[in-house]
């Protein structure tokens, strides 16, 4: 190929690299991060023992020490792109046809490879499994003795599957080429043995160990599209074998270009099918929250309602942090108690909102009893960094420094928390402030104690907590009970009174006492006004619509419709 | 290129490199070694005593072990044994002591080896001390001799939750399994015969789950229990399971039933915990009058009770005793485990309620039943919760969980009684690295239990009888 074709090729590898780097870094960045928080690496001896002692579990490790880095948007990125990257090389090495059309085909195994890393229970070891093998197979060919190449692939099989699992079919598949029959069948022979024997000895069902132990997060998923970027990866090599009547160089430079805008255009929509941008806005509020970012939070949701019950529990904790709860809370769409608390769920992700509201709020125990059963429900046993470094913080608020030191000891070992734990001031001001907000004496919550009884128990136990005060009215709002509202908005001062607490008490003088009468003169003329205008539109049986353009951001819409928009 | 893949592999290499701490949150503890083997009291069977120092220097320790005539010494922070010498030094000084010198430290100290040697290993369910969700956990197996560990079953295998688990008298042939989850059933392996069973029947609150073996391997007794967990919102506690409703049952092998009778299975009181006498002629349990709903859990206070019980004709007695008042002294009884040898009745002594583990205040207690008299046994109990005791064959041994490290997770300790009421110091089971063994465990032992042998269950045969779920059916047989 001539040396500016060679830059051409080059280019467009060069494009994809940026196009996937920027793909994770700006578009998919949530993503990236969410990747970081379900494993805990360990820059520890023990830690790499227990990894590798699994078929696969070097390229397991290798994953997981690059996934670390993904706390780091950019640096997650630029790892992403660099391995689709590497890939698409390493195929473009093993074919034997160097023809501008070939080049564009190596790159059908990393896109699909991409498209693997677009979901979010990808593990970035099967990617690095790929890797591997693929290298390995670079790495023998280069062995110029048949004999020593013939012996380092029959070793070298049973060595990659305890590397890098059971993609070490495709080293075998593809060192097969050249080699006499003896070695094809010793080959397949030792494959077949390294992919049942484990299987034989271990109490891991056989299957997980055909496809992979720790390829994807959920065992015993199979995960798809890794397995097809590994089949292509083998039927582009070995497609190469065969002789077909070369094109001559300028119409495989033409049909390589056609290709490769083809490939460009179905690449972009695969990964489009293969992504999932409503998850990506569900884990950028997720990523906010656990940097306390709570005017982030609130930016994107004026920007863009939030739509998910997560979304919305995130979003009112950030208004409760902000302090506007009470003055806000209705200006977006309010999911019930399920998005201000979403309730246990035995995954690994829904949970995460209730628990950060409970560390927020000074419920240490709550919250850590979440973060505990949000690792417990990872569903490939791995611990979690975030859910370690959240127990933590729970067991410094509660004074349990022993149980605290084992998480601290540990996440001395993480790349994150590296320096947090070696200078952790146990006085911090978050920390001060979250026992300040402790709550004392003996108070039992059955799992069936309903929420606003919770809070009220938390609230009355040390009623300083202004924070708890705001949940404890926001759960009263959510579960439409007026008479609790009134009772309780003055427990604390106001200066003013909450728009949404006026508007409550406007609503409970029309149902009491058929009048606005007795209306407090703190009640501004504004909320005043729109009431006698809901009002005079309810008893006129406006229909919803009506109501929800002119009332929707008002807690009397909430109280008295959404029912009715539930139901139809 | 090979430059950067030096400095790859340099990266790489210092990952896996495990460094002594040195953090201001550094492990505090007030003992310089770990684990605390001061003045212990072993078996002249057990694996070797590793320990390692935490004080300052550590790296300089120079450890003499002398028995007699032989002295073995070795340098370095961690003391670790060759298996050989040990066994050796330990057979030697059966009966007796092994003398310890650490300069570094400044003080001498015992290991006392007693005569009485203890059963081949453990039994326990590694779990991480969690709520209702679960992960990786598993039964295990520990060769007290050696450091081997195996799992027996484990929830790799199936989807659901490996629970209560109860061997007859350590026998590794008679098993039962209690599993939770989706594919719930209990596994009872006795002698060849390996079945899955549903325990649930029209007469019993839910499935069985605490069981204890009768000693003629006829019967087996159960609780069924409505369990639920709460939580506590104050710091000094996070969780307590409490009843709804709970009884005693008693199945028989031979009719494929539950027993259940007044005494036992009563609607105006909730029982739990049965155990049998060594003698098979006695079912001991703990027992609160039913709480109908009313009540806060700090007044839940369990009493020790007995009732008579005829293997002969599966007969439950009608009268029931109750052996110790603990409600009478504001506290509250749990896990009544009868010494083999017929002589004690060891307990958990909490402030209140029925599961002890998350009690920071919850003791062991032993009740002579020669003299009727009860205490706390100080010399094992510590400032954090001492539960799920079990007693060797010959009755000489208990094992027992605390969570004396952290408050947290729960560890195995082993204690030796001798003949005359004296408790040695309890020592911790070991490992061949115990400090990073323990501190990189992120479960705690649960239930351990003495078994005499080697498993027998087949574990694979078991998972696929757990997932395929064809069970036997318990019956219901009431004796009122």
């Amino acid at each position: 190929m001539k040396v500016k074709g060679k830059y051409i090729l080059a280019g467009a590898s060069l494009l994809y690299t940026v196009a996937a780097f920027l793909f994770f870094m700006l578009a998919y960045s949530a993503h990236v991060h969410f990747q970081e928080q379900f494993q805990l690496f360990l820059f520890t001896g023990s830690y790499f023992k227990e990894v590798v002692s699994a078929p696969g579990g070097f390229a397991d490790w290798l994953g997981r020490f690059l996934t670390q880095f993904s706390w780091w948007a950019a640096a997650g990125a630029a790892i992403n792109a660099l391995i689709l990257l590497a890939v698409q090389q390493l195929c473009w090495k093993l074919s034997e046809r160097k023809t501008p059309l070939c080049y564009v085909l190596s790159f059908v195994p990393s896109i699909l490879c991409f498209g693997f890393l677009c979901d979010e229970n990808a593990i970035l070891g099967g990617a690095v499994a790929l890797l591997i093998v693929l290298a390995a197979v670079l790495g023998v060919r280069l062995i110029g003795s048949e004999k020593l190449r013939s012996a380092a692939t029959l070793v070298l099989v049973p060595v990659l599957y305890f590397l890098a699992g059971p993609l070490v079919a495709v080293f075998a598949v593809l060192s097969m080429k050249g080699g006499k029959p003896w070695l094809r069948i010793a080959t397949a022979a030792v494959l077949a043995a390294c992919l049942i024997v484990p299987g034989a000895f271990s109490l891991i069902p056989t299957t997980r160990f055909l496809y992979g132990l720790h390829y994807f997060r959920y065992p015993n998923i199979v995960p798809k599209l890794l397995w097809f970027a590994a089949a292509a990866a083998v039927i582009f090599v070995v497609v190469g074998w065969f002789r077909f009547k070369n094109l001559k160089h300028g119409a495989s430079a033409f049909l390589g270009a056609v290709c490769f805008v083809a490939l460009a255009v179905g690449g972009v929509y695969f990964i489009k099918s293969s992504s999932d941008f409503s998850d990506e806005s569900i884990m950028a509020y997720d990523w906010m929250a656990r940097n306390a970012d709570w005017d982030g939070i609130y930016a994107a949701a004026v920007k863009e309602a939030p739509m998910s019950p997560m979304q919305a529990a995130y979003l009112n904790l950030a208004m409760a942090e902000k302090g506007i709860l009470a003055d806000k809370m209705f200006d977006f769409y309010q999911k019930g108690l399920g998005g201000l608390l979403p309730e246990l769920q035995k995954d690994h992700f829904s949970a995460l909102p209730t628990g950060e509201a409970y560390y927020n709020l000074g419920l240490a125990n709550f919250a850590q009893r979440f973060y505990f059963e949000e690792q417990e429900a990872i569903p490939d046993n791995q611990l979690s960094i975030r859910c370690c470094k959240r127990i933590a913080d729970c067991f410094i608020v509660n004074d349990e420094y022993a149980a605290a030191a084992k998480y601290v000891e540990m996440l001395r070992h993480t790349l994150v928390y590296h320096k947090w734990a070696k200078t952790l001031d146990t006085e911090s001001e978050e920390y001060s402030r979250l026992r300040s907000m402790r709550v004392d004496g003996e108070n039992f919550i059955s799992v069936n104690h309903p929420y606003s009884e919770i809070f009220r128990l938390a609230f009355e136990s040390n009623p300083e907590n202004r924070l708890m005060f705001d949940y404890m009215m926001a759960i009263l709002m959510l579960e439409k009970n007026l008479d609790g509202i009134v009772a309780s908005f003055q427990r604390v001062e106001h200066s003013p009174v909450p728009k949404y607490y006026q508007q409550a008490v406007l609503l409970f003088l029309v149902n009491k006492m058929k009048s606005l009468e007795m209306c407090p003169d703190w009640v501004t003329r504004e909320n005043a006004g729109q009431m006698v205008e809901f009002y005079k539109a309810y008893a006129d049986k406006k229909d919803q619509k009506y109501m929800q353009k002119h009332f929707g951001k008002t807690l009397w819409y909430y109280m008295v419709y959404r029912n009715l928009e539930e139901n139809q | 290129m090979k430059k950067s893949l030096y400095l790859l592999v340099a990266v790489l290499a210092l990952s896996a490199c495990h460094s002594r701490s040195t953090s201001v949150f550094d492990y505090q503890s007030d003992c310089p070694i770990y684990p605390d083997y001061f003045d212990v009291t072993v078996p002249a069977n057990i694996a070797p005593l590793n320990f390692s120092y935490l004080c300052e220097g550590a790296d300089k320790a120079v450890t003499t072990f002398t028995c007699g005539d032989m002295t073995v010494t070795i340098k370095g922070a961690d003391v670790r044994w060759k298996m050989s010498r040990w066994k050796k030094m330990l057979q030697a000084a059966k009966g007796g002591e092994i003398r310890v010198s650490s300069p570094i430290i400044g003080r001498d100290w015992s290991i006392h080896v007693s005569e009485d040697d203890i059963d081949y290993g453990l039994n326990y369910r590694l779990i991480e001390p969690g709520y209702e969700v679960y992960s990786r956990m598993g039964i295990y197996e520990r060769d007290l001799s050696t450091f081997k560990e195996s799992c027996i079953l484990g929830n790799d295998q199936f989807y659901g939750c490996v629970n209560c688990h109860e061997h007859n008298m350590g026998n590794p042939d008679q098993i039962n399994l209690h599993i939770r989850g989706p594919h719930g059933c209990s596994v009872i392996q006795n002698g060849d015969d390996v079945a899955i069973y549903n325990t649930m029947t029209d007469s019993t609150i839910s499935f069985c789950a605490f069981c204890y073996w009768h000693p003629t391997s006829k019967y087996l007794a159960y609780s069924t229990n409505k369990s639920q967990q709460g939580f506590h919102l104050q710091k000094e506690k996070i969780l307590e399971v409490n009843e709804a409703d709970s009884d005693v049952q008693i199945y028989n092998f031979e009719t494929g039933c539950l027993m259940g009778k007044e005494s036992v299975k009563s609607t105006e009181w909730q029982e739990t915990y049965p155990s049998f006498s060594p003698d098979g002629r006695t079912l001991y349990f703990t027992r609160i009058p039913a709480r109908k709903g009313a009540g806060s859990v700090t007044t839940l206070k369990y009493n020790l009770c007995k009732v008579s019980f005829d293997p002969e004709t599966g007969e439950i007695g009608d009268e029931v005793t109750v052996l110790i008042d603990a409600e009478a002294e504001g506290k509250s009884i749990a896990f009544p485990r009868p010494s083999y040898d017929g002589r004690y009745i060891m307990y958990t002594l909490a402030d209140y309620g029925l599961f002890p583990g998350w009690h920071h205040e919850a003791d062991l207690w032993l009740l002579d039943l020669r003299t009727g008299e009860t205490r706390p046994i100080d010399e094992v109990n510590s400032a954090d919760s001492e539960t799920f005791h079990n007693w060797s064959t010959n009755s000489r041994w208990f094992v027992f969980g605390s969570r004396r490290d952290d408050g947290l997770f729960t560890r195995p300790y082993i204690a030796h009684i001798d003949g005359n009421d004296n408790v040695g110091r309890p020592f911790m089971v070991p490992q061949k690295d115990p400090r990073h063994y323990y501190n990189d465990l992120f479960m705690s032992y649960n239930l351990p239990e003495f078994v005499t042998g080697p498993y027998t269950l087949d574990s694979r045969k078991v998972a696929k009888m757990i997932n395929v779920g064809k069970k036997r059916n318990f019956g219901f047989e009431s004796q009122n």
